[in-house]
Parts: structure tokens; C-alpha cells; sequence
């Protein structure tokens, strides 16, 4: 997850307070965020996916300093938006629908910047990259000097070989096919063009490129420095949710960074192919040649709350007061209205707060400010005994009875791997019903397994150094596809036993099943034990277990020695035999 | 999933740090509606049991508890503990 480095000293200044070290520890993890580390220059922080408006420096002082109760920045903090100027315009080509659909646009004002605040907004930028615009995919942000643009703004799709400019941190220029080759960040957000044979740009009306999006901005429009005292700011991707909200965070970002800053709103025009166009808490002007978003839009998002669903969810009998008074220590607003004779109880939700989605949003946000730690616990009047599922007792018995045999219990995880499964002399043909992790990040874990034995096999081909014998056993999870499941994967639990030792064979293996088997009440009216042939099994000296139901006869598990060239490939120089049997189906049976 | 959520720290008083044990919460009502039908608090908890057997058993690096050693499971006394 996330960390953000913040500087002591800012965030004091942002509060307008001090605060003590063992204080900032405290309120830090009590607001729901996982403080790392705390020095007196730095403070890092983890932020939950759910807060990306804390992923800044502005940001989190905002949250903290209302949270403290600091005198005048508790409750919902307004922003002043500025109505576009003439030609704050960004026209959206028709292409760019099926390339990078969606932006959203401001321009801001006004900045004072330095070193270190320009250290800042590299850090919200990359943060919010990472996180809430996954990896730039769902949206990417790009801040550029209004004085080297000339306004108005188009956002159109081009053919690779027309897109031409000098990408930032470069001499020379590149065409858009030479910066996915040659470039740092084109080579790292390649994937995120990969297929399209048209790239989405920023030009301005002089026609210099502003950035290659979601990849690089250009050097000569597209870079901030001390001397930027305005900028155009977009976001843009394939979500419109996230690009409004990810505009959102950064302009109240910015605007936190000194009063003087003025947020200005941009007209973005869409074509009218975009129809199916929506923003969460916008109007689009729909008119027969265009589309029309203006933004960003600052005012708070108003959300119905139920006062009596609050105090069950939290187990507490707060009043419209007391309630008010925390919502506004999380930076809420609140109102309260009369509609037809009844009261209805609104919260005024900031506009950089995109995790609010449902009143439990605002409940969970009420009982931080109430603070975790003024729940009292109370062990409940009524109380209902908790009793261990019949099942689990049932293969703590099967545990059992094996233990006293002398085997020992091992347990591995149900991820594994294709090679195992061929090392058993399985082929593809056995390989066709496999759970197949898609885009498996290891070659170790890449699907579910479907029988124990491969995993028996791998424990016994690392223990090779160990004492023989080695007896062992594994109650566990097995997967398969199959189409009559609701999921398209069924899951059983099966047990597999394996003994190794210098004369292990289908005999020793036969007198654990049958006296296992014998133990749970099952004799020969009720079960066969048939030969067989298994790919990993010796011919001959294999069989498969078969259950007698009724006029019909269920197969539900092998046995038999393993095959030398199973042992080789693992590695194993002394026999083993083995059994799978379903657990769970034994378990139906005699229930 | 959850809101609110919770997590459950519990001190480690050699390394004198708190360290974290497991998550709870009441199940958002999207999580809770198209499982069972209705919109009901349900609450739930879940503790990581590795960071305490870890300790219980004096196992030094929590990666041995899933390494199937056979010679690491015969040594562990088990039913003396």
C-alpha cells in the first residue's frame, strides 16, 4: 500500500500548530491511516486505498488539523471556483472515444512555488499514479505552464508517425513510436497503448504538442518550475469517474498550498459520438453539436443519512448534534431539512472524497471521529453457543486415526504449479479440467490443484536429507472446472497418504485405507478395491477405490506404488506408495 | 468490504512495537445483499494465527511454518505443550 513522506515542518504550518511526537503517533492511527515512521524533520505515513485525497501533504493536514479540532479548519472546508475566461476551452476529438476517451480540466493560479513545493506535487502526482489512476490506466494527470501554451486546448487521436515533439528530460525530438522504444516512460507505459494505431495528444492552438498521454509530456510546454505562477492541469483515461475526482483531489491540493491560489474551470467540449457520457455529480449540457462538461466542480455532493441506521450500525444513541459535530471533525458538512413534515438528515460531502458511496461510508467516517478507542465492549445479553461443524470433526477424527498409525500431518498451500503435475506422468489430456491462475505473477504457483499426490511428492522430494521412514498425510482443498458448478470450478476435500521407506509398497498402503475405512464403519457390502491403471502408479500394483450405492458404483479414489520414473524426476530414492481418496463424499455417504 | 473496519494490534513486549494481528468489521451492505438476500449487519473477524504460533513454538523465520520440514515436525513436541 501506499506511503507519502511528509515534511514536519509543512504539515505544522498546514495544521497551525505544533504537536508532540508521541500526540502526532496517536491521532495518525486513530484517524485510519498506518503511521511507518516519525522523525522530528519527517513523518511517514500509509494511507488506505479508500482515501486518496490523503495521499497528499495538503491533503492529510486538511483531514488531520479538522480532525484535531483545530480552531477554524474543522468541518467542510469551501473552495472558490472561478467561472472559465474566454477560450478556457479543450475540444475532444471524435477518435479519441475508442483511444482515451475521457478528460477533465482546470487551470490554476496563482502559485507561489519552490523547491519544495514543487517536490509536492511530484509526490501527489506519483502517488495518485499508482493508486487510485492504477497505474495510469484509468486515468493520468498532466500539469503544464499556462504561459507557454496558447488557448484554446484539443485532445485528439493521431496516427504514431504524425505525433512529433521533444518529450521531457530529452535533446532532440521523437516521434511517438521512438519514445515507445527509446524513452524511460515510454517503455514503461507501453502496455498501456499496446493494439491502438492511433495515440492520444494535448495541443495547443499554435499546434505544439503538449504530451503523448498517458505517457510523457513535452519538454518545452510540459515542465514546472519555480518560475510557473499558472497552469493548465488534466486528467485523462478511461474512467471519467476517476479523472473528476482525481482533478478534484489535486486543485484542492494546490488551492491548500496558499490562500492566494484561484481555481479557474475549463469547458471540455465532447462530440456528440460520445453518448453514452456520464459524470457522477455533473450536468452535462447536451446540445445537438456537442457535449458539454465544465469542470472541476467543487461544491460538496449531498448524501441522505439515516440517524437511527448510524446508531445501530455503531451500537451507540448519538443526537443530530453530536453527530453533526463528527461528521464535521471528518470534514463534512450537515444539514438538516424538513421535507413533507419529516426530518431528513443530509451530509454536505467534499469533493475530493470519492470512497463516500453509501451512508455505512459515513457511518465508518462517524466512528472514527467518535474515536475507536471510546467504544466500550460489552459482551451481549443474548448469546448463542458456537459449535465446531460437524465436518472439520469428522477429518479431526480421520487426523486421528492416522496419527496413531504414525504418520504426521503436513499441509500445503493449494496453488501449484503444471511441471509438478507432468513430473507425475500426467499429460495434457489429464491437464484439461485445470483451474488456471490467468497471468500468474510466478511460475511456482500458476494453478489450483487438483489432487494431493503431486504436493505428497514435493514434500518427500525435500525432505530426501530426513530420517526414514516418511509417513505422511494431507486432509485438504482439491479443485477442477466443471460447467454445473455456479462458480465453473467445483472443490473437494480429499486425503492423501503417502509412505516412503525402504520396503514401502501396495500392501502397507492397502492396510491404512482399509483400516481407515473399517474404523468409519465401512465393510465389503460397501466398498471394492478394483485394479486399476494410473499414469504415476505402477501397472499392476495399482487400484481404485470404488463405493457400492445402491445398484451403482461410485469411483472416489487410487491407490498403489508410485512409478520409479515418478521418483526419479523427483528426485526420491526410496519406494513410496500412496492413496487419494474423497474425503468429503465419504463423509455424505455415511451421513 | 468492510465499514467501519478495525484492525486488532497487540503489544510485543520484547520488540516493543505493536504488531498487527488481524482485521474486523460489519460487511458493506453490496457484500452482504447478494449473498444472503437482505441488507443485515454482519459482523465479521479474522486473526492471522502465523505471527502466534510463530512465537508459541520459538520459530524463527515465519516461512519454516509452511515448509512441510519432517524432521522440524517430528522434533515438535506438540502434546507437551
Amino acid at each position: 500500500m501506499p506511503t507519502i513522506k511528509i515534511n514536519r515542518k509543512v504539515l505544522e504550518s498546514l495544521i497551525g500548530k505544533k504537536l508532540s511526537t508521541e500526540e502526532l503517533k496517536d491521532r495518525i492511527s486513530m484517524i485510519g491511516t498506518a503511521l511507518e515512521d516519525i522523525n522530528e524533520n519527517e513523518i511517514i505515513v500509509e494511507v488506505f486505498p479508500n482515501r486518496p485525497d490523503m495521499l497528499s501533504e495538503q491533503g492529510f493536514a486538511r483531514a488531520l488539523s479538522s480532525f484535531l479540532g483545530v480552531k477554524g479548519k474543522t468541518g467542510l472546508k469551501k473552495y472558490k471556483v472561478n467561472k472559465p475566461l474566454k477560450d478556457y476551452k479543450v475540444y475532444v476529438s471524435k477518435e479519441n472515444l475508442n483511444v482515451r476517451p475521457y478528460t477533465a480540466c482546470a487551470i490554476v493560479k496563482n502559485l507561489k512555488l519552490d523547491d519544495e513545493k514543487i517536490k509536492e506535487i511530484i509526490q501527489i502526482q506519483e502517488k495518485l499514479h499508482i493508486t487510485f489512476c492504477r497505474r495510469r490506466k484509468k486515468a493520468a494527470i498532466g500539469i503544464y505552464p499556462l504561459d507557454k501554451i496558447k488557448l484554446p486546448i484539443y485532445f485528439e487521436a493521431k496516427k504514431p508517425n504524425e505525433i512529433k515533439f521533444k518529450p521531457l528530460d530529452t535533446n532532440a525530438e521523437m516521434t511517438a513510436l521512438e519514445i515507445l522504444e527509446k524513452h524511460d516512460k515510454g517503455k514503461e507505459f507501453k502496455h498501456l497503448v499496446d493494439g491502438l494505431n492511433k495515440y492520444a495528444i494535448f495541443r495547443d492552438s499554435a499546434n505544439n504538442i503538449l504530451s503523448f498521454t498517458p505517457i510523457i509530456n513535452s519538454d518545452y510546454t510540459g515542465k514546472v518550475d519555480e518560475s510557473t505562477k499558472e497552469v493548465f492541469i488534466e486528467v485523462s483515461g478511461f474512467d471519467l469517474r476517476t479523472n473528476v475526482y482525481v482533478l478534484n483531489i489535486l486543485v484542492c491540493a494546490l488551492a491548500d498550498m496558499s490562500e492566494d491560489v484561484e481555481i479557474y474551470q475549463m469547458e471540455v467540449i465532447y462530440p456528440t459520438n460520445y453518448k453514452e457520457i456520464k459524470a457522477e455529480n455533473f450536468e452535462l449540457k447536451k446540445s445537438k453539436n456537442e457535449i458539454l462538461l465544465i469542470s472541476p466542480k467543487l461544491e460538496p455532493r449531498k448524501l441522505k443519512f439515516d440517524l437511527s441506521f448510524v446508531n445501530k450500525w455503531l451500537g451507540l444513541s448519538l443526537n443530530e448534534n453530536e453527530v453533526k459535530k463528527l461528521l464535521e471533525k471528518m470534514g463534512f458538512g450537515y444539514e438538516k431539512i424538513t421535507k413533507k413534515g419529516k426530518i431528513e438528515h443530509i451530509a454536505l460531502i467534499p469533493a475530493y472524497r470519492a470512497d463516500i458511496l453509501h451512508q455505512v461510508d459515513l457511518t465508518e467516517d462517524i466512528a472514527i471521529a467518535y474515536g475507536y478507542e471510546n467504544f466500550k465492549p460489552e459482551i451481549p445479553k443474548k448469546a448463542t453457543t458456537g459449535n465446531e461443524d460437524i465436518f472439520e470433526k469428522f477429518k479431526k477424527k480421520i487426523a486421528y486415526l492416522l496419527i496413531g498409525l504414525g504418520l504426521m500431518e503436513t499441509s500445503s498451500y493449494h496453488l501449484t504449479n503444471k511441471e509438478i503435475l507432468l513430473k507425475m506422468n500426467l499429460d495434457e489430456n489429464d491437464l484439461k479440467d485445470i483451474v488456471e491462475i490467468a497471468d500468474s505473477k510466478s511460475a511456482e504457483h500458476n494453478i489450483l490443484r487438483k489432487s494431493l499426490l503431486p504436493n505428497l511428492m514435493e514434500i518427500l522430494s525435500k525432505n530426501t536429507h530426513n530420517e526414514y521412514p516418511q509417513n505422511i498425510f494431507e486432509i485438504g482443498i482439491v479443485f477442477n472446472q466443471d460447467k454445473n458448478e455456479e462458480t465453473g470450478v467445483k472443490e473437494k476435500t480429499n486425503l492423501a497418504v503417502a509412505i516412503s521407506d525402504i520396503n514401502a509398497d501396495y500392501t502397507k498402503i492397502r492396510q491404512i485405507l482399509e483400516y481407515l475405512l473399517n474404523s468409519i464403519g465401512f465393510n465389503e457390502n460397501n466398498y471394492q478395491i478394483k485394479e486399476a491403471e494410473h499414469k504415476s502408479f505402477i501397472k499392476g500394483r495399482c487400484a481404485k477405490i470404488v463405493l457400492k450405492l445402491n445398484q451403482n458404483e461410485q469411483e472416489i479414489g487410487f491407490l498403489g506404488e508410485i512409478h520409479p520414473s515418478v521418483l526419479e524426476k523427483f528426485g526420491v530414492e526410496m519406494p513410496v506408495s500412496m492413496l487419494e481418496i474423497e474425503l468429503g463424499f465419504l463423509f455424505t455417504f455415511i451421513n | 468490504y468492510t465499514e467501519p473496519s478495525a484492525e486488532v494490534d497487540v503489544y510485543h513486549p520484547l520488540r516493543k512495537e505493536w504488531v498487527e494481528l488481524g482485521g474486523a468489521g460489519i460487511f458493506r451492505p453490496e457484500v452482504v445483499k447478494p449473498l444472503i438476500g437482505f441488507e443485515v449487519p454482519v459482523l465479521a473477524w479474522g486473526l492471522g494465527l502465523d505471527r502466534l504460533i510463530k512465537e508459541y513454538w520459538k520459530i524463527e523465520d515465519i516461512r519454516d511454518l509452511y515448509k512441510n520440514d519432517l524432521k522440524q515436525l517430528r522434533e515438535l513436541k506438540i502434546w507437551l505443550k
